[in-house]
């Protein structure tokens, strides 16, 4: 797969879950202001973490195996692929939350009698 | 700070955030546990085809060295995180009244389907109990 390997998998989470929309009626992108608000508070904490850790030596990327996009935030630059996967997992986290609810029924919190 | 402690430091105040911040409280539900483990099985599988080619890797010294896979143990703690941050900070949106509204449950066709497989199953087993 070469450069694409980092993003044929977040392509693939997109696919996998997108049928939970369709089939299950999450209603998470028929959502885009909660979904949007819910992708800036979890995502952009662990994309500090992730600049800080790249910085500090924690890990690092394959250039052979990303696109080549680098995203630069003043310390450290990012692949592309790294800055998706905070929009990507929030995604499909909130999707499949979703999608037990649509099919258990069980409750999280945020019906009608807990709105605050 | 290693990776280890970050990732540890990380799942704590993860806790202190949905029980006390937030009140949230989804660590205390089945919904998101059950949303968890579904999660986590798709984390085993991705992970291990970013890991298992090298798409990144780490600081031997940043982490314990035990792995699940190819994935070392630290990336379930940040993966656990980030999920629940995701769902917690959904869910809090939710009770603000952004878009609160709930879905309306699965298409007719998709609960006459698993509704038609659960009876041919139970049929089925009945019939091998007579």
């Amino acid at each position: 797969m070469g450069h694409l390997t980092y993003v044929a998998m977040l392509v693939f989470v997109v696919v996998a879950t997108l049928p939970l929309e369709v089939l299950l009626r999450t209603r998470v992108y028929a959502r885009p202001l909660r979904l949007g608000l819910t992708m800036l508070c979890a995502g952009v904490p662990f994309l500090v973490w992730d600049v800080v850790a790249v910085e500090a030596g924690h890990w690092f990327f394959d250039p052979d195996l990303v696109l080549g996009l680098d995203v630069p935030f003043g310390v450290a630059s990012l692949p592309l692929e790294e800055v998706l996967f905070f929009v990507v997992v929030p995604l499909a986290s909130v999707l499949t939350l979703e999608a037990v609810r649509s099919v258990r029924g069980w409750t999280v919190g945020d019906e009608a009698g807990d709105r605050r | 700070m290693t990776h280890t402690e970050a990732s540890l430091i990380g799942i704590a105040v993860t806790v202190v955030l949905d029980l006390w911040v937030l009140r949230t409280r989804l660590l205390t539900r089945r919904a998101y546990w059950v949303s968890y483990a579904i999660v986590l099985f798709f984390q085993l599988l991705t992970n291990e085809w970013l890991t298992s080619r090298g798409v990144f890797d780490y600081d031997d010294d940043a982490i314990l060295g035990w792995y699940v896979g190819h994935a070392p143990v630290e990336d379930f703690f940040f993966g656990f995180s980030l999920v629940t941050w995701s769902m917690v900070w959904w869910v809090w949106w939710g009770r603000r009244g952004v878009q609160a509204e709930t879905g309306p449950g699965p298409r007719p066709a998709v609960t006459g389907l698993t509704r038609g497989l659960v009876t041919r199953l139970a049929t089925r087993s009945r019939r091998r109990d007579r």
